[in-house]
């Protein structure tokens, strides 16, 4: 598998800096953001393979972000995290072009799988 | 009274009274006239003898003359006491002697010139001795002048005889007019009686009569203005009186009878239920209609039943003190359970109004049901509950689940920072209950948010079966379980895992409330609710409904935990023993499949959970991905025959949006013509079973008449209704569509037979 350059983005800062463990113990380069204000910033600075959304935060609505990140970087591939298990957002998600949804607790087989299809090419 | 009856007689009784004195007077006056011509003949007699004696005395001689001569001499005085008295008047011996008139006055003067001559003759003869040649001369003028006298006499006698009988026809005349006068007098009264008296009294009888028969239309005709006359005016006025009287009273008598039967009306089909008791006995005196229907009792039952038969015992103290407080208006009313005739209990509002009834101290009460109120009231608090439960534990829950996200994830970095077996194991435990906890949490989630899933065509049969597989399996043999599906068990749409989850629930809640073993029932049938059913359950529509049925002979719950059985962590187990979930969870699947579950329990008797699952109108509405699944027509012609406006727009509009052509009629004789004018272009038929001027099945009949190879579908609103197996089974109709039907079946079932054609020819 491929490293992947990752940006996480939730606004609880536990899972940010848990998920930037588990992925940098596997080899990934990652980026964390508590604060959706910055994704834009992120990407004009920097290359990222996938961006790791969470989608109900305080701050912005996660599904209005997945449009904006495509329009900056076209080339990012996005998986959105969500806390509430809704499968209408899971399909609004995808509608905006999100590459794959996962719900909360994440469970990190299903996001090493996510992983590992963006790495291999699946998803393009 | 100036013409009066009493006049009348009165005056006919004077005439003849006067007339009557009249005759009265000339007859007393005969009468005495009659006694002097007695008296007077009475003299002459006298003196006719005195006459003889005279003579008789100058005839004799010698002895026999001395011997007569005192008599004769006393004779002679009396003679002329009589003479003087008949020419005078006067009294002689016992005898009035009227003095003499006329004829007979004129022979008495001749008497008495010659009685001075006869007088001095007698005397003269009386005074010598008999024989005294001296009298000779005496006797011989005697002689001669005594038959003159009686002669005299005689005629006086004839001219008395004649008087007498002048005066008895006199008498006589007067008499027959006294008594013609009577005669006239007793006719006149009795032509006047007649006339005056009894042809007015019966007409009068007969007036009275006829009133006494109750004509008091009738009117005596008199015309006079005597007694009788006002008598009869009287009556006549008496007459009139009573009629006027008594159009009055049946004018009033109608007027309060139609005031009455206002009133009747306005009590006996009042909404409100009405009752009228009488407080010292509490006995019901009257009642009306909607009494009746509401408590289940006739009105014969009623007026033998007293307040105490229509009030729960526990309440009966308390309902009769309520009942006796002091006179209150309507507007103050009380809520109170009451008894109805099957033994069930409803809620009423009381509101009792001091009254007087047939002299009775009595209460007219006014009931108003409130039973489907409150059960109303009761659902929607209980609805709103759940909401707020909901929004609650969603937001609890997403909460709990970012707290447990970080745990859940933290656990695999762990696991692989300590790979030794105690602390793997320890990890391994704190993972399991996080699990568990982000498990609990997603329930939550699903229950708040309710929950999605595939919808199919689901076959209740096949569920059942497996269910009841697993619950044979797996539940104590004490518990008996049974189930009945109906053959013709419509199909619902929905997702048949979570199905199977529902009857899985319910089946374990059975089986939880008989820890004693006891029976459990599963049973699906088709229902049709109508609009008073939904009107009362605020979750149901109008519609047809799959109702399953789980019943349990178990412990039963009492009111206030079926209120709250719905509500997530709610549970009656012990703690650890259930999540509470369970049946939150039933519930928000059979929402989310358009259903609604209504639950009746008898505290110690069994519970019963009957769900109601929409057969296909209160579906889904379709998303635009089924939608280009469903079959579409190439522009054929279909005739649609039916009564009902909304629905024949409905389906023409469903028709022609998929690709058909549609020519609707509104009954079976408007379809037969559009059918025979396009008789080449339609393909097939939808005909409604119910409608006026021609019904479904004659307006199939005279269809295959035209063309026994033309597709029908035939569509009802009842489910079961035996003309549609005889047309079935004869193949007259080719498929059948129940309504309410959703777009697809319709379209699937055009299709189809538009198929079935195909294939055939």
């Amino acid at each position: 598998m491929d490293a992947l350059s990752i940006l996480i983005v939730d606004d609880q800062p536990e899972i940010v800096e848990i998920l930037k463990h588990w992925l940098c113990r596997r080899g990934h380069r990652v980026h964390g953001l508590t604060d959706p204000a910055l994704i834009s910033d992120a990407l004009r600075g920097d290359h990222y393979d996938v961006l790791l959304l969470d989608i109900v935060m305080p701050q912005a609505n996660g599904l209005s972000l997945v449009s904006t990140v495509r329009s900056i970087s076209p080339r990012t591939r996005t998986i959105v995290m969500s806390g509430l298990a809704d499968e209408d957002i899971a399909v609004t998600a995808i509608r905006e072009g999100a590459d794959d949804v996962l719900s909360k607790p994440i469970d990190m087989d299903r996001l090493m799988q996510a992983l590992d299809y963006i790495g291999s090419g699946t998803y393009r | 009274m100036m013409n009066s009856i009493t006049k009348k007689f009165g005056l006919v009784l004077m005439v003849f009274t006067l007339a009557g004195i009249a005759a009265l007077g000339s007859f007393s006056r005969l009468y005495v006239r009659q006694n002097e011509a007695r008296q007077s003949r009475a003299s002459a007699r006298a003196m006719m003898t005195f006459a003889r004696e005279f003579n008789a005395y100058v005839n004799l001689i010698g002895t026999e003359q001395e011997k007569h001569q005192a008599s004769v001499l006393d004779g002679v005085q009396s003679f002329e006491s009589e003479i003087q008295a008949m020419k005078n008047g006067g009294r002689v011996g016992d005898r009035d002697v009227p003095a003499e008139t006329g004829e007979a006055r004129q022979v008495l003067l001749e008497i008495e010139q010659l009685w001075p001559g006869l007088k001095a003759g007698l005397q003269f003869i009386a005074s010598k001795p008999s024989g005294a040649p001296e009298s000779a001369g005496a006797i011989l003028h005697l002689r001669t002048t005594s038959p003159q006298i009686t002669d005299a006499l005689k005629r006086i006698m004839v001219i008395n005889a004649k008087t007498r009988e002048k005066l008895q026809r006199e008498s006589t005349a007067v008499l027959a007019l006294i008594l013609l006068l009577d005669a006239g007098m007793i006719l006149s009264c009795l032509w006047l009686a007649k006339r005056r008296i009894v042809a007015p009294l019966v007409a009068m009888e007969t007036a009275a009569r006829r009133i006494q028969a109750g004509d008091f239309s009738h009117r005596i005709s008199l015309n006079s203005n005597d007694e009788i006359g006002t008598l009869a005016g009287a009556l006549n006025n008496m007459s009139a009186s009573i009629q006027t009287l008594l159009v009055e009273k049946t004018e009033s008598a109608q007027a309060l009878a139609a005031s009455e039967s206002r009133y009747h009306l306005l009590f006996d089909s009042n909404p409100h239920s009405l009752w009228v008791y009488d407080v010292e006995t509490l006995h019901f005196l009257t009642v009306n209609d909607a009494t009746v229907k509401l408590y289940g009792y006739s009105r014969e039952e009623f007026l033998g039943m007293t307040i105490r038969d229509i009030c729960p015992p526990k309440d009966l103290g308390r309902f009769s003190g309520y009942l006796a407080k002091e006179s209150r208006g309507f507007e103050q009313s009380a809520t109170w359970p009451q008894l109805k005739k099957d033994g069930s209990i409803i809620e009423v509002e009381i509101a009792p109004h001091d009254v007087s009834f047939g002299g009775k101290r009595a209460q007219l009460v006014l009931v108003t049901d409130v039973t489907e109120k409150k059960s109303l009231e009761a659902q929607l608090l209980r609805a709103q509950r759940m909401e707020s439960i909901g929004t609650l534990a969603a937001g609890i829950a997403h909460d709990l689940n970012n707290v447990l996200s970080p745990i859940v994830m933290a656990i695999r970095l762990l696991k692989e920072a300590f790979p030794g077996e105690k602390e793997k194991m320890m990890l391994a435990t704190v993972e399991r209950s996080a699990k568990r906890g982000a498990d609990l949490v997603r329930q939550v989630l699903t229950f708040a948010r309710g929950i999605k899933g595939e919808r199919v065509a689901v076959q209740f049969q096949h569920v059942i079966r497996e269910v009841k597989q697993i619950a044979d399996e797996t539940f104590p043999k004490t518990i008996n379980i049974t189930t009945d599906v109906a053959v013709d068990l419509a199909s619902i749409s929905g997702d048949p895992t979570q199905l199977h989850q529902v009857l899985m629930n319910l089946c374990v809640t059975a089986r939880d409330a008989m820890p004693d073993g006891g029976a459990l029932r599963i049973a699906v049938s088709n229902v049709l609710l109508g609009e008073d059913y939904a009107r009362t359950h605020i979750d149901a529509r109008s519609g047809a409904y799959v109702l399953i049925q789980i019943s349990d002979s178990g412990v039963g719950m009492p009111a206030n935990v079926i209120d709250r059985i719905f509500e997530p962590f709610f549970t009656t187990k012990e703690f650890g023993k259930g999540t509470g979930l369970g049946l939150s969870t039933t519930l928000a699947i059979v929402k989310s499949h358009g259903g609604f579950i209504n639950v009746y329990s008898d505290y110690g008797h069994g519970t019963k959970f009957n769900v109601y699952l929409p057969v296909s109108s209160t579906a889904k509405p379709a998303n635009s991905q089924s939608e280009q699944r469903l079959p579409r027509g190439r522009g054929e012609y279909i005739l649609l025959i039916d009564d009902e406006a909304s629905v024949r727009d409905i389906t023409t509009a469903t028709l022609e949006a998929h690709g058909y052509r549609v020519l609707p009629a509104n009954n079976g004789a408007e379809g037969i013509a559009r059918y025979a004018q396009n008789k080449d272009e339609i393909k097939a038929v939808i005909v409604d079973m119910a409608m006026p001027v021609m019904d479904g099945p004659t307006t199939i009949a005279s269809l295959r008449k035209k063309n026994p190879e033309l597709p029908i579908i035939a569509t009802s609103g009842l489910i079961e209704d035996s003309r549609l197996e005889a047309l079935e089974s004869s193949g007259a109709i080719k498929a059948f569509l129940p309504k309410p039907c959703g777009a697809e079946q319709i379209l699937t079932t055009v299709r189809n037979v538009l198929n079935t054609v195909l294939i055939l020819t």
